[in-house]
């Protein structure tokens, strides 16, 4: 146990020092080579100017940025993954990134919306749709919300949102090249006019989410166990899954669907801290925020003086990055055949 | 050691419906358990032994009459606090990956800590003492997924140990098990029921095993009682022909006197290989 603990702590602290020097690297590099000395002064003193503190300015916006949406997905995915016990869920299983897409679709096709500014509200319309029916049809017939029902009602939606996405996107060569910027998902357009009204919504998710984690814990004892432990499920489920909507709905809304942190962020924090969910969200709340700030730190790096949008890097960077921690291993590296092997199986059968 | 409570009633039923839908399982059933001792809930497969452990421990709504705890309906009291006097075991409860004994002992804390209440020096106590009665202190850093089937489902049981529940249910808490971790978990059931007077009731399939270990029998068929009493009481060679429809012989065991269930010869390879030269 000391062991592990030892281990565990060494490697949250240097977690946090690489997001610090992430953080750091991320507003001295971009088209413009600045200097540490002036980023310093750039932070510290509010009357300083110059070009070069021109540009670190725009790059706050952007780090803080990153830093949300990397929060924001890793932990939605720590809620998704307990509350379906599906370790493939990750937020698109929300319904919330194909309903968000589809309605910035119609809003480009039918309304002629082109700002970024405006796409903000139409993704957190569209996605908070999308989320809602989700949880409608998933917790339709008898016995409510189960897991099975909400993967596949996120599933069955998602398909169709797509769908209808394409089906406006086809015949539309304007709507498609506008659009396209905008599904690759992005940090680039980012300010802080944008970003501050929608703090409260992370602020929000955050704390919901923290609200459901006792629960989650019991939750994946299995439904009779958890309620036998003096869970509730429906409020247990319902609070998460609410958490994991708003804040995706927040970080879509802002930077455009991310995938990937959310579906690996917690299976690598679960490898570092084994199965308590609590752990498991406090460490993915911090490789989240470093996972996408790097990503987005080596996309203005590779081809500069362009960039590589975020959400082309995350999977790039993140990938081999996931194999080679499983290969090292951790404590949740036993294979699951082995775990199927001693799996009980139910053969008395109800009428 | 603490004295065995006198028969008093926590638990009970009142003229309870169960069901799923439309499809009725147990019809106006008054059950009583007595406080202190061991029961088991013998029946045909799918007469709603599981279905009325559930219903117990509130994890199935009854469809009419009533379940009470302390008097109150079970429904109605704060899920949290029925979660401190009944514990359940469901039969298959599902494992978190790689979780250590010790964590998923821990579990069985939940209902005695709040929304933020910390872990404290009694949940440490509980932990240990439920890892030393199940004799799995020396695993505790194992993970669950590695152990054997005897070592998991008494890590199961320590959990509902470290819940530290006056009432325990356990749904067929000795399936998949050999026969000797059968017992032992028949052992350790019967030693927590001694040391801490914990009134114990579990689905069991096995009618000697019911009859060495339970003080009382539950027998269900046709969604009613189709007897309740003593094992001796209730282990007839009648009654195993009217609940399980098999021609028996039932004798005393040797050591025990409880009721040993023989099925009779015509039920064996011999007997049947028999017939069919008869036939030939």
């Amino acid at each position: 146990m000391g062991k592990h603990s030892t281990r565990t702590t060494a490697l949250i602290i240097s977690a946090v020092v690489l997001l610090l020097s992430v953080c750091l690297w991320s507003l001295v590099i971009g088209s413009r080579e600045v200097s540490l000395d002036e980023v310093l002064r750039a932070l510290t003193d509010p009357a300083a100017s110059g070009t070069a503190v021109e540009s670190i300015r725009l790059r706050i916006p952007r780090t803080t940025l990153g830093l949300l949406v990397g929060l924001a997905l890793a932990c939605a995915g720590v809620l998704m993954q307990a509350v379906t016990r599906n370790p493939l869920a990750d937020p698109t299983i929300l319904g919330l990134n194909s309903g968000a897409s589809c309605a910035i679709v119609i809003s480009m096709a039918f309304a002629g919306l082109t700002r970024p500014s405006q796409y903000v509200w139409v993704a957190l319309i569209g996605g908070g749709i999308g989320a809602v029916l989700v949880w409608w049809i998933g917790s339709m017939g008898r016995g409510g919300t189960s897991p099975l029902k909400l993967t596949l009602a996120g599933a069955v939606l998602g398909s169709m949102f797509s769908s209808l996405t394409s089906a406006i996107l086809l015949p539309r060569i304007d709507v498609i090249s506008s659009y396209r910027f905008w599904a690759v998902g992005g940090l680039s357009g980012a300010r802080f006019a944008t970003i501050l009204p929608l703090l409260p919504l992370f602020a929000a998710g955050m704390i919901l989410a923290v609200f459901s984690l006792p629960g989650l814990n019991a939750l994946a004892l299995g439904d009779d166990l958890a309620v036998g432990l003096g869970s509730s499920l429906r409020r247990t489920r319902f609070i998460a899954w609410s958490a994991a909507v708003i804040l995706c709905a927040a970080s879509t809304s802002l930077a455009g669907p991310i995938g990937f942190v959310g579906l690996v962020i917690p299976h690598v924090a679960r490898l570092i801290t084994g199965p308590d969910v609590r752990k498991v969200f406090a460490v993915s709340a911090l490789l989240g925020p470093l996972l996408l700030v790097s990503a987005d730190v080596i996309g203005r790096f590779i081809t500069r003086p362009s960039d590589v949008e975020v959400g082309i890097v995350t999977a790039i960077l993140g990938a081999p990055v996931f194999v080679a921690l499983v290969r090292v291993g951790g404590k949740g590296s036993r294979s699951s055949a082995e775990r199927r092997t001693h799996a009980h199986s139910v053969t008395e059968v109800q009428p | 050691m603490p004295k065995r409570s006198a028969e008093t009633v926590r638990l009970k039923t009142e003229k309870v419906h169960l069901g799923y839908g439309d499809f009725p399982i147990i019809e106006g059933l008054d059950l009583q358990i007595p406080q202190g001792k061991i029961g088991a809930i013998v029946g045909p497969n799918g007469c709603g032994k599981s279905t009325l452990l559930k219903a117990l421990a509130r994890l199935l709504p009854v469809q009419s009459g009533s379940i009470l705890l302390d008097g109150q309906a079970i429904s109605s009291l704060p899920t949290r606090s029925v979660a401190k006097i009944v514990g359940i075991l469901p039969q298959s409860p599902s494992t978190p990956e790689s979780i250590s004994v010790e964590e998923l002992v821990a579990r069985g804390r939940h209902p005695h800590h709040g929304m933020f209440g910390g872990w404290d020096h009694t949940d440490d106590t509980a932990v240990e003492e439920a890892l030393r009665l199940t004799g799995l202190s020396d695993l505790a850093t194992r993970a669950v997924d590695t152990l054997s089937g005897g070592q998991r489902q008494r890590a199961w049981i320590a959990l509902s140990l470290a819940q530290h529940t006056d009432i325990l249910l356990l749904d067929e808490p000795t399936t998949y098990l050999d026969m000797t971790y059968q017992l032992e978990v028949l052992d350790l059931l019967a030693e927590l029921n001694i040391s801490r007077g914990t009134t114990i009731l579990m689905v069991l399939h096995d009618l000697n095993l019911a009859s060495r270990y339970a003080d009382w029998i539950l027998a269900l068929k046709d969604g009613g009682a189709a007897a309740v009493g003593s094992p001796s009481q209730v282990i007839t060679e009648d009654f195993v022909r009217s609940v399980f429809r098999l021609d028996s012989r039932v004798t005393r065991d040797p050591d025990t006197g409880t009721p040993v269930v023989t099925p009779l010869a015509q039920h064996s390879l011999a007997a049947l290989r028999a017939k069919a030269d008869g036939a030939a």
